[in-house]
């Protein structure tokens, strides 16, 4: 009797295999029946993918049944107009060819919202605000009668406050405003003129604080200018020269001018990982026409002090 | 003459290795240079596989049926009903090898033969100890005082070590202490064809009913001279104490046994097994230079008769230990060390393939039934679970670089999976079998012991990757290489508890 039933097992799995595997492999290969013509034609497949995902499916102006990440298989092979819904979203369509045998990928589709999230920092009375790589997450603001620096948490959430530094005489025309890398020190433009702004700190009292504060003028029109990574000289571009000041000597003394520029429009970058300043400037060749070329300015401490020897 | 049979020794000896290493290394090409047509192999093995394992394991729960089902009888009393006096002139006699076996696994086996229901005057036990391990003789004599007057007889043997033409196999030691049951047989005058003999491993525990079970086999078969007669081996004697992954490999072979007991054009002889005395005789007894002589024995008899020799499945159970040792790392050698001996089996392929070739009374149709089965046994176990577990998840990961924005890329993960979950059914399976097989939980282990052993399925994968193939791969390796095996004691624990009732 066992063995009956065993020799109906067998048979009915080789039947078993022999139904499933060619339907399996078309499958797999991505055949389909072409019930008009009764032969198997090679499809393609759309793997459609967004963010946020839930979006509707409409191919050819059809709505699929399931929603995205959505594979849509045995296509045949051709145009199809594709469109993505998302109640709240701005829809999004597009022409997609699908070839015989091969997987169209739209893994990174973004749908927008209508509804923006906007959310209220803790803050008001904000005229400017800055936001420096330096500080990640915070916010330094400046007051309507500018006269107040905030610092303020980026997080609407967030219960923590940074500082509000009052008192202050901040000009309109503020520019290059940068975060030292210690963080303790702000320095901005303001027409030809380098401000540094300390920032409060539970050692000093305010006034203290606000005794150091000090501005100096630039040799001539700012085109930019930036921390040095110790924190306590300032790199400054001029449509003339580029120059070191010491804050020691609140930019009097020790000015180190380490080139002339010919171009009075330079176009400059600082690496401040590596105190490195790129920067264009214009050269004369052989025959006297001027062409611009790009140049890297090594200014790190190893490079930058038998520099400084060869300049005195 | 000599040179060409070595010859074709040697080369009987590679083909099980060249077959399972040209499958594996010719996948892996594949893989790489035709990945579209190493993907329309694999879903055919997966497929395959997966209604291969589900027709197994409908025979797994026909077996299972069939053993709940025969455990009910009452043997004893079918053999009186049935056999009249017939049965009663019948003697058992049951020959334990030991190697470095203590009194604690000894005894347990010794007791379970004491405890059950047939008349043990009907039962001679013959204790084969090795006469090179020291202390035999102390076992022997502890043995004999506590069990002399429970049997017919009880006969201590001890095999001298180094004789000619053989190694140091359970073999050479099983067929010493048969030649001395021979003498004893003779000493009383008890025909051989009167004496069913069964050879269990030292650890073996038979159930209350096995001779009664037996017994009514033997007398119901039509020419019981001419077969064997295979219990279900389980592996329940220290089962509860093992760790989870061993239990989850035990349990596995006790399934492939049962598996194989629905099969029984593919049935040979494992382990513990029984047979006529008289056939034991007439073929010479176990072969003494192999490991396998447990299932060799059988195609020994196959050859001796033309073919016309079988295996009964006897659906009832003999529990033996789970191997084990001391810590996980010991227990996964252990394990390994036993599944190599185990697969050392295709030994069996040359010698087949050399006795098929002097034998012509043999139908070449059988013959080559009986090699296919072989052949697709051992090579089925050195490739599938690398194929499945390592081979096949290749062009997952790699299926962008591999398909290059192929369909089929995009689908065979897809395809796999599905074919992965239906294969996990056939696990829940198992594992609702496997609680019908256990043994009751000890009382000294806590509930989350019952937690562990359901637990120990999630294992499978695990197992399969580096047990599944492997020991089976370095078997038929070393075969090939000429490097051959010794026979390697398995250490196996005892749990205090066990080894504490009888001591």
């Amino acid at each position: 009797m066992d063995q009956k039933i065993r020799a109906i097992l067998f048979y009915l799995s080789v039947i078993l295999f022999f139904i499933f595997l060619p339907s399996v492999l078309l499958y797999s290969f991505g055949y389909k029946l072409d019930k008009s013509r009764f032969r198997f034609t090679k499809t393609g497949l759309i793997y459609v993918k967004t963010i946020p995902d839930g979006a509707q499916v409409y191919l050819n102006e059809r709505r699929l049944k399931e929603a995205t990440p959505a594979t849509i298989e045995e296509l045949l092979p051709g145009k199809y107009r594709l469109l993505l819904d998302l109640e709240s979203y701005y829809p999004w369509q597009q022409v997609i060819t699908v070839e015989p045998g091969k997987t169209t990928l739209l893994d990174g589709i973004v749908l927008f919202s209508k509804k923006p999230h906007s959310n209220k920092i803790n803050i008001i009375d904000v005229d400017d605000f800055y936001i420096t790589p330096e500080d990640n997450g915070y916010a330094y603001c400046i007051s309507n009668n500018r006269t107040t620096l905030s610092k303020v948490n980026l997080n609407p959430k967030a219960a923590e406050t940074g500082f509000f530094y009052d008192g202050l005489e901040l000009p309109a025309n503020i520019k290059f405003l940068s975060l030292s890398p210690d963080k303790k020190k702000i320095l901005y433009a303001s027409g030809n003129k380098l401000n540094i702004l300390y920032l409060p700190s539970a050692k000093e009292s305010i006034l203290e604080t606000k005794n150091k504060n000090f501005s100096f003028a630039a040799s001539d029109r700012i085109v930019d200018a930036f921390w040095y990574s110790d924190s306590e000289h300032v790199i400054c571009v001029t449509a003339k020269d580029i120059k070191i000041y010491e804050l020691m000597s609140k930019g009097k003394d020790n000015i180190v001018a380490l080139l002339e520029l010919r171009d009075n429009r330079p176009k400059v970058f600082y690496d401040s990982n590596d105190d490195i300043l790129y920067y264009t400037d214009l050269q004369e060749d052989a025959d006297g026409r001027q062409h611009r070329g790009l140049y890297r300015l090594d200014i790190t401490k190893r490079t930058f002090l038998p520099f400084l020897k060869e300049k005195e | 003459m000599q040179k060409d049979f070595d010859f074709l020794k040697r080369t009987f000896e590679i083909i099980p290795a060249f077959i399972s290493w040209s499958i594996l290394i010719t996948l892996l090409l594949f893989v790489f240079l035709r990945p579209m047509i190493f993907a329309f192999f694999i879903i055919t093995f997966d497929i395959f596989w997966v209604i291969r394992l589900l027709y197994l394991s409908s025979l797994l729960v026909i077996a299972h049926r069939r053993l709940n089902k025969e455990k009910k009888k009452n043997w004893v009393a079918l053999c009186a009903r049935s056999f009249g006096q017939k049965w009663e002139g019948l003697y058992h006699a049951v020959i334990f090898p030991v190697y470095k076996e203590g009194l604690d696994t000894l005894i347990p086996s010794l007791e379970a033969l004491k405890n059950t229901d047939y008349p043990k005057k009907k039962i001679i036990v013959v204790l084969a100890f090795e006469a090179r391990v020291k202390d035999s003789a102390q076992k022997a004599a502890a043995l004999e005082a506590r069990y002399k007057n429970q049997f017919f007889s009880l006969l201590s043997t001890f095999h001298p070590d180094g004789l000619e033409h053989e190694t140091r196999t359970k073999g050479a030691n099983a067929t010493w202490a048969a030649k001395k049951l021979k003498e004893l047989l003779d000493s009383h005058n008890i025909n051989y064809e009167d004496v069913i003999l069964s050879c269990f491993d030292a650890d073996t525990c038979v159930e209350k009913e096995y001779f009664g079970c037996l017994t009514y086999q033997y007398l119901k078969a039509p020419n019981p001279l001419r077969c064997s007669y295979q219990p279900m081996p389980v592996y329940n004697n220290n089962i509860w104490y093992a760790p989870s992954f061993a239990r989850v490999i035990e349990i596995a072979s006790s399934y492939c046994e049962l598996i194989d007991s629905m099969r029984l054009e593919k049935f040979v002889t494992f382990s513990s097994h029984s047979m006529s005395f008289k056939t034991l005789v007439d073929i010479d007894y176990w072969p003494v230079d192999k490991i396998s002589d447990d299932s060799l024995i059988y195609w020994k008899a196959y050859i001796h008769y033309n073919g016309d020799y079988k295996v009964v499945p006897l659906y009832i159970t003999v529990s033996m230990d789970v191997a084990y040792g001391k810590n996980i790392f010991q227990t996964l050698v252990t394990q390994y060390r036993q599944k190599r001996r185990w697969a050392w089996g295709i030994e069996v392929f040359p010698y087949l393939m050399l006795e098929f070739r002097k034998n012509n009374l043999i139908p070449l149709r059988d013959k080559i039934r009986k090699i296919f089965h072989v052949l697709d046994s051992h090579i089925s176990w050195a490739t599938w679970a690398l194929i499945l577990t390592v081979i096949s998840p290749i062009p997952l990961i790699l299926s962008e670089s591999l398909f290059k924005g192929a369909v089929i890329g995009f689908n065979l993960p897809k395809v796999s999976a599905v074919i992965f979950n239906l294969t996990n059914i056939t696990v829940l399976l198992w594992m609702v079998l496997s609680w019908e097989l256990l043994p009751p939980k000890p009382k000294d282990l806590k509930f989350i012991a019952t937690v562990k052993i359901f637990s120990q399925w999630l294992f499978v994968p695990l197992v399969m990757m580096f047990m599944g193939s492997t020991p089976a791969l370095e078997a038929q390796t070393r075969l090939a290489l000429g490097r051959y095996m010794e026979f390697q004691y398995t250490e196996k624990q005892k749990s205090p508890k066990i080894a504490g009732v009888f001591l």
